[in-house]
């Protein structure tokens, strides 16, 4: 469920952390006046129009590291002059670190003024970040369930983060019979991959045996006897747990949404991601019902998906089945409801539909896809059905894929910096490196990346706008002193997203690398029970046999009989008829 | 444009033909007790529930049809059929078509004394029968590789009478038609029907045979696809 729930994250976004929350305002040093003249000559500017002047004047208070009130009015009148200047972005960037410590009497005109930054998708998660630390209460009223709702997703994608590093090693991806482990991420991302598959006992785990089997199960015993004693330990020294904490907070936020707002079916989103938290599946299905009900066709499509996942984990399989179809094939999470609708077919042992949906991933409808468990479930559909050589095939496919993670592992040892890899990423069209590009413009189909993105490019879009503006010599090296490093930070920050996407890729990667290399040495050692069986004159068990001819369908079905021509509206129908198998 | 048809209407028509060819038997004993590779082989086919299901559903077709056959008089009708669709294939039908206008030719105001027979001419009036229709043919099409449309061709065949000029004559009527589907319960009905029936102008009995080409937009009830 974690999973689902991070992948929803994922899929909804989260966003560049401009520090609004830190309270980092620099260390706090002895107050002192200095800047007072100033101020009040960049209050003078402001109060004439002159927004430019003012920016510039309050910046050279703020670059000089000067903090207090002084420095705090400062940013604020910094913000109100970029708001007149039309700078939106440039505004929230500048009183991202102060605005939290202003005096709610100063900050006051500035708030009134930031409200209608809720109304863009792309300003609104930026500033309920920066809001952090400011009481709902000093909002006007109308902002207050924007707010209360961007900064819940906000608090809520961190306590996944947090509980995802907490839980690695974990299990990603349940499937009948033959589990395959995404493994100790962390692990593997400090010894390589190298290390991770001289680990025999990894190896085992990941073969699925059944003494790994039983020693994994162990281990998640003693894990579950840790963390109850760990709660124990906290409940009796009156502690409340972190996560106890973030679901209180994110209900009160979400609280902020009334019933029949433009924000309530996403609030309500976010509710069922908490319930999922706290492991309450049924009221998170009511919660997703309600958003589902309420919500755009984007909502709609992400409820139906976390409906379809509660009912996965449930092993709830035809109800999972039922959501993931209504997932519109226009929404941006059909191909990956389409693949998971691969897995509950696994689960409930339709490998005809299993290997006919992986086919859909073969079309150039969906080419640009890059879903990497898709060779590993064709492996184990083949591998079901005793149908070793293609198992073989398609886990030797898997392990093809040890040059990307080569590639990616250089990449990422080249380019230590997110700015690297920004810059990478912004030029990906002209990248000769065709692993790395494509992997980049996968990502960048990433909501919470092309999001980030899009307000560097805005902030930088902005700054050069101000730039143009006629502004004084003088003033303009002063905002170039405050900017230079604010842009700095902005395009490291970003690139940092880009590069944990791509450490997240080779991990998972990896993971799959192992996964495939141990499924080849089972299926290998089962090959060799067969020959030796064969050898004896034995037939059926494990040895696969004709099928026949596929069975008819009913008055309202068709079949289309699959030319070599792939049809859009045919992606999520495709089966395949095995010609031989030993179920 | 792409059009396909389905596998079992190909496997069908396929199968006829065998059936009828004098040397279908010859090859089907051949065939007798050989294992054939291809059927070990994977196949790989699309399994898709057709958008509009209409067994067990009504569907009302109001239309609009007019006359192709004839050079002199074209014949506007309006009317309706209704369905009652026993299965996907097979149905039965109500319906008939009541004369609205009828234009006459440039022809016939050039030819003055063609105009005294054509207007002395007994009319059509109306037509409604009882009868059933057959579907052999299910198919869809893209368009622009984004829009796919289903359609299916169907056969009918009816029996009633048609008024001509108060007098009412026993009509068989036989129609070739097409049925594109809109969603589960709209499609867009074209059909070329042929009326049959005996007139008697001035004493010569003559057998009237014109065909209509009808346009209409079925609606299915109940407006969801069952099941």
């Amino acid at each position: 469920m974690l999973f689902s729930l991070s992948l929803l994250l994922l899929a909804q976004g989260f966003e560049i952390d401009l520090g609004g929350g830190s309270g980092a305002s620099g260390a706090q040093k002895p107050g002192v006046e200095l800047g007072k003249s100033d101020l009040d000559a960049a209050r003078a500017d402001f109060a004439q129009g002159r927004f430019g002047t003012a920016l510039a004047r309050a910046s050279q208070i703020t670059a000089g590291g000067l903090t207090g009130p002084v420095a705090n009015e400062a940013a604020i009148l910094q913000g109100l002059a970029a708001l007149r200047l039309e700078l939106p972005r440039l505004a929230v960037l500048l009183v991202a670190d102060t605005l939290s410590s202003t005096a709610p009497a100063v900050r006051a005109e500035l708030l009134q003024e930031l409200g209608p930054l809720f109304e863009s998708a792309v300003t609104a998660p930026e500033l309920a970040r920066v809001l952090h630390g400011v009481p709902p209460a000093e909002l006007d009223p109308k902002w207050r369930p924007f707010f209360g709702y961007h900064a819940a997703r906000a608090a809520l994608a961190e306590e996944v983060a947090a509980q995802e590093a907490e839980q690695a090693p974990r299990e990603r991806k349940p499937a009948a019979g033959k589990e395959v482990k995404e493994g100790d991420a962390l692990a593997l991302e400090e010894s390589g991959l190298g290390g991770a598959f001289a680990d025999q006992e990894q190896q085992e785990e990941a073969a699925g045996d059944q003494e790994s089997k039983s020693a994994a199960a162990q281990a998640k015993i003693q894990a579950a006897e840790a963390e109850g004693k760990r709660k124990k330990k906290a409940d009796n020294e009156g502690e409340i747990p972190r996560t106890a904490k973030t679901v209180a907070k994110v209900r009160s936020l979400l609280g902020l949404v009334p019933r029949g707002h433009e924000m309530y079916a996403k609030a309500q989103l976010q509710a069922g991601l908490v319930a999922t938290l706290e492991a309450d599946d049924e009221s998170a299905l009511g919660h997703f019902r309600m958003a589902n009900k309420y919500g755009d066709s984007k909502v709609r499509a992400v409820a139906l998906m976390q409906m379809a996942r509660v009912h996965y984990a449930h092993g709830q399989m035809r109800a999972a089945l039922d959501y993931y179809r209504k997932v519109p094939a226009s929404s941006p999470d059909w191909p990956r409801a389409l693949f998971e609708q691969a897995w509950a077919q696994f689960r409930r042992g339709h490998f005809g539909r299993v290997l006919g949906i992986l086919e859909a991933f073969d079309s150039p409808f969906l080419s640009d896809q890059i879903i990497e468990e898709i060779e590993v479930l064709k492996a184990l559909s083949f591998y079901e059905n005793c149908r070793y050589d293609e198992a073989v095939a398609a886990a030797t496919l898997v392990l093809n894929k040890r040059s990307i993670y080569d590639r990616l592992s250089g990449a990422l040892a080249e380019m230590p910096k997110g700015s690297e890899w920004l810059s990478q990423f912004l030029r990906r069209g002209q990248l000769e490196d065709d692993v790395l590009a494509r992997r980049l413009d996968q990502l960048s189909m990433q909501p919470s990346i092309a999001r980030s993105i899009s307000i560097f490019e805005g902030a930088e879009g902005e700054y050069s706008r101000l730039l143009g503006a006629g502004l004084q010599p003088r003033d303009l090296s002063r905002l170039e002193r405050v900017f230079k490093l604010r842009f700095r930070a902005l395009r490291e920050q970003v690139g940092l997203l880009v590069r944990g996407a791509m450490l997240g890729q080779r991990v998972s990667l990896a993971n799959l690398l192992k996964s495939a290399l141990a499924l080849k040495v089972e299926i290998e050692e089962q090959r060799t029970k067969v020959l030796q069986q064969e050898l004896r004159g034995g037939t059926g068990g494990v040895i696969a046999v004709p099928t026949g001819d596929p069975v008819s369908v009913t008055d309202d079905y068709n079949w289309w009989p699959f030319e070599g021509e792939y049809w859009r509206d045919e992606l999520e129908t495709y089966e395949v008829h095995l010609g031989s198998s030993c179920r | 444009m792409i059009i396909r048809f389905p596998f079992v209407t190909a496997l069908m028509c396929l199968s006829l033909a065998v059936v009828m060819s004098p040397i279908s038997s010859a090859s089907a004993a051949d065939e007798v007790g050989r294992v054939d590779a291809k059927t070990q082989r994977d196949r790989l086919r699309s399994v898709q529930r057709r958008k509009t299901r209409k067994a067990g559903r009504f569907s009302l077709v109001p239309s609009y049809g007019l006359t192709l056959n004839d050079p002199v008089v074209t014949t506007h009708t309006v009317g309706g059929s209704l369905y009652y669709h026993l299965a996907e294939g097979f149905s039965f039908v109500l319906g008939g078509d009541h004369r609205v206008m009828q234009v006459d030719s440039d022809a016939v105001h050039l030819v003055r004394s063609q105009e005294r027979w054509v207007r002395g001419e007994q009319v059509l009036m109306s037509s409604f029968g009882f009868g059933a229709s057959y579907t052999p043919v299910y198919g869809k099409m893209a368009l622009f590789s984004d829009v796919v449309v289903h359609y299916d061709l169907f056969v009918e065949g009816r029996g009633g009478l048609t008024d001509v000029e108060a007098e009412f004559k026993p009509t068989g009527s036989a129609a070739l038609g097409g049925r594109l589907y809109v969603n589960e319960f709209l499609s867009l009905d074209v059909v070329g029907r042929w009326l049959m029936f005996s007139t008697e102008f001035r004493g010569v009995e003559d057998i009237k045979a014109p065909l209509f080409l009808q346009t209409g937009l079925a609606i299915y009830f109940p407006l969801k696809n069952r099941g």
